[in-house]
């Protein structure tokens, strides 16, 4: 188990690596990778389940170890950006219903990871809602699974022209 | 050949004792200070022995090697003080800063620079325990409380995790680092070793950790299972001293009994740590989650209340009940035709909707259908695409927080403690007058169920029900468990019907005009229980038994019961249990049973303590209770 973790590891650290190159010197809004596509680490972090089922009281492997290597990985594939796309994807509907009401738990902390100020947050769920209202009302939504919805969450957050404001987009 | 083996011997033992005596020299610390300190209670709480501990491994609580200098096999409160000072002052040897015994030990350390002169000793920074605790932002700690769980026998009685917070004044940030003490149970575990082992600690457990959010999601999503935090008062050194502790605790190896040794009696270890606290004792041999909960909020810290601060946060499904019980009858109408065909959802566009009854009505739908995809298995894709239907709805009205009044919960810290003894006056018409004593070591019956529990159901393992009649002392029932499971707050709407069922394992006695005549019984019933008002339910079961062949009447019988719970105030409830069975062999004989119970309690000075008459075929017990 831990062998298939490191060498996953190894692997997403390769693939972010190669993707610095890429990305590295282009700073605009939504110019960054997007983990799920590109930072190479695809189904062993991001799975297409609403929820792991686990048992409660019974220690379960949550792919920790993954996220930990992965915050080594240089710049744009950093670790935050990792860490926020993880957690889209674990509270995908938490966050949808929160940026439909305009604030809640889990949008700050969201919020928390990607380094956005209080000051900018209600101006970013603003423009991240605009552009949600067109994604969710696009007749193949219904179809995506979780891993393309957070995906485009993920790439809509990292697109807002506002996003700026926030440290680590 | 033997004298060989004997020399050889003297030579290992003078050789060890040289070793130590000479560590003790090198350390160069007075033999009385080592003797005290090892011997003391906190430094033998650290190194997980139990006190007073000085012989050879047999109450060691840790089991993995890792955790200690000292070979498990020669491990002593002494041998790994001398190991511990001596590998703090010679760290040459270790390649890496975290293999750096201060920061595999961070708290002995902390704890050890208190007791010795360790100014010789280069301090070290230990970028992953420093990383993980967040030490320079966090500044406090939460014990966070899970309510029961029917669905895993391991949660009926709810767990406990910690929490570290990153800033008390920000709101709730998911991501903080959460701890939890549990169970390793191997993937694909059958039920029967599951529970057999569980016991008998046939299982390691283990601290881990994770972003809070994985708990929040796994309880308040998945298992729909409420959560309450208790933040906790403690001075940043003491706060400082337990992160440092549960580091070095991570991924050790304990051994798991569920009845005593669990996850939760490993939370109330910890804060057993603190040199000024007052935390109350755990009296029963067995530990159960809310009396450790009751524990911490009745203990006192620095001569103020360890805790500070308790919060509720409710499940997606008390969510969903919460809102829709507070709907007014057009919404719920409303969410009735929407829930029966979804393309009704265009009925909101009416005029006559204001904006914020629009809100509500969609915001309890969308708790409505995530409920709907954690318990209807069968249709999680028809539940995801009316969720979706009623979340693109919500897109196109403009942002905006709907005003729903929060529940008001009580913490299950303030229920009655779990355990519970009985002592019955009883008169039968047959066998006289007698004496019944139960004994009941947790958790609720069908009459005196409070928070974190379930109103009207029940939850029992282990009860002992005695009498003493006709000069006989006889067993009346012993359970192995029985469980009654009803949906007290249930809408209506589809799959979230009033469903019931009831299962009961282990002696019953068959007939009231018998005395030692307690037989084998595996019952079980589904049915419905309808809470037809507020402070009345009526219940329909079906079901049936095996039994022992008692009275040649056979060992099957199918039932059906008609029950009532009916509450009066707040101290005082009631319930009407009518059974007919009928025997499927022999003569296939029919018995009806008549249950008639009613329960007052009466709680002064945090004692709790209940009245009970019961009235029943050929026998009436008048009762009083205390609850432990």
């Amino acid at each position: 188990m831990n062998k298939t973790k490191i060498l996953i590891s190894s692997i997403a650290i390769a693939f972010c690596a190669s993707s610095v190159n890429s990305f590295a010197f282009d700073k605009t809004p939504g110019s960054g990778p997007n983990p799920f596509s590109d930072c190479g680490i695809g189904a062993a972090l991001f799975k297409d389940t609403k929820w792991a089922a686990v048992t409660s009281n019974v220690i379960w492997d949550i792919g920790t170890t993954a996220v930990t290597s992965a915050t080594a990985s240089p710049e744009t594939c950093s670790g935050a950006n990792i860490i926020a796309a993880k957690f889209i994807i674990d509270n995908y509907d938490n966050i949808v219903e929160e940026i439909a009401e305009g604030s809640g738990d889990h949008l700050a902390s969201m919020y928390g990871v990607l380094g956005c100020d209080n000051s900018v947050q209600t101006e970013v769920t603003a423009s991240i809602r605009t552009d949600m209202v067109q994604t969710i009302n696009q007749a193949d939504y219904q179809d995506k699974n979780l891993v393309q919805k957070s995906s485009d969450l993920y790439n809509i957050v990292n697109n807002s022209t506002v996003v700026g404001n926030c440290a680590v987009i | 050949m033997q004298l060989k083996t004997i020399l050889l011997c003297l030579i290992i033992y003078c050789c060890t004792f040289e070793v130590s005596a000479q560590k003790i020299r090198v350390l160069s610390y007075p033999t009385e200070l080592i003797d005290s300190i090892s011997a003391s209670e906190k430094w033998q709480k650290l190194i997980k022995l139990s006190p007073n501990f000085d012989s050879e491994n047999s109450n060691i609580n840790i089991h993995s090697q890792r955790f200690y200098f000292s070979e498990m096999s020669e491990l002593t409160a002494k041998k790994e003080l001398i190991k511990t000072l001596y590998a703090f002052q010679n760290t040459d040897h270790q390649n890496t800063t975290e293999e750096n015994p201060q920061c595999r030990f961070p708290a002995r350390y902390y704890w050890l620079k208190k007791q010795f002169d360790l100014s010789n000793v280069k301090e070290v920074e230990c970028h992953d325990f420093l990383a993980w605790s967040k030490l320079s932002s966090t500044q406090s700690l939460s014990l966070i409380f899970a309510t029961g769980y029917l669905g895993n026998p391991a949660s009926y009685y709810g767990h406990t995790l910690l929490k570290l917070n990153s800033d008390q004044n920000k709101k709730l940030n998911l991501l903080e680092t959460s701890v939890n003490f549990g169970a390793k149970v191997p993937k694909n575990e059958d039920p029967i070793s599951y529970m057999l082992k569980g016991v008998v600690g046939g299982y390691d457990g283990s601290f881990s950790h994770s972003s809070y959010y994985y708990h929040t999601q796994n309880y308040l999503e998945n298992e729909l299972r409420d959560l309450w935090e208790y933040q906790l008062n403690l001075s940043q050194d003491d706060y400082y001293f337990l992160v440092a502790h549960i580091w070095e605790l991570i991924e050790q190896d304990y051994i798991y009994y569920f009845f005593d040794e669990n996850c939760v009696y490993r939370m109330y270890e910890l804060f057993s740590l603190f040199d000024d606290i007052d935390l109350p004792p755990i009296k029963a041999p067995w530990v159960i989650p809310q009396e450790v909960v009751s524990a911490i909020n009745s203990a006192t810290y620095k001569g103020v209340p360890l805790v500070s601060k308790v919060k509720y946060i409710p499940s997606r499904q008390s969510s969903f009940y919460n809102k829709y019980w507070q709907l007014n009858t057009n919404e719920k109408l409303l969410i009735a035709k929407i829930v029966e065909n979804p393309e009704q959802i265009n009925l909101l566009n009416a005029e006559a909707i204001v904006f914020q009854a629009k809100l509500k009505i969609l915001s309890t739908l969308l708790d409505y259908y995530q409920y709907l995809i954690s318990v209807d298995k069968d249709n999680v894709k028809l539940n995801k695409q009316s969720y979706t239907r009623v979340l693109t709805y919500r897109y196109n009205l403009a942002p905006g927080k709907v005003k729903f009044k929060d529940k008001l919960a009580i913490s299950p810290h303030l229920a009655r403690p779990s355990s519970y003894l009985q002592l019955g006056f009883m008169h039968n018409e047959k066998l006289g007058n007698g004496v019944a004593i139960k004994f009941r070591p947790a958790y609720y019956d069908q009459l005196d169920a409070e928070s974190g529990h379930i109103r009207n159901g029940a939850l029992k393992m282990g009860e002992l029900d005695l009498e003493y009649i006709n000069n006989k002392l006889a067993i009346r029932g012993l359970s192995i468990f029985e469980v009654i499971s009803v949906s007290n707050q249930a809408t209506g709407l589809p799959h979230d019907g009033y469903d019931a069922w009831r299962l009961y394992l282990g002696l019953q006695k068959q007939d009231n005009k018998c005395t030692n005549c307690a037989d084998f019984t595996f019952k079980a019933n589904k049915g419905l229980s309808i809470p037809i008002l507020e402070n009345t339910t009526v219940g329909g079961y079906i079901g049936g038994a095996f039994v022992e062949n008692y009275l040649d009447r056979g060992r099957v019988y199918i039932s059906s019961n008609l029950t009532l719970n009916q509450s009066i105030n707040n101290d005082w409830n009631f319930l009407v249990d009518l059974e007919a069975r009928k025997y499927l062999e022999n003569e296939q004989v029919t018995k009806y049973k008549v249950k008639a119970e009613t329960r007052y309690r009466v709680n002064f000075n945090h004692e709790y303590i209940d009245f009970r008459l019961i009235l029943s075929n050929d026998e009436t017990v008048l009762s009083l209770g205390y609850y432990w």
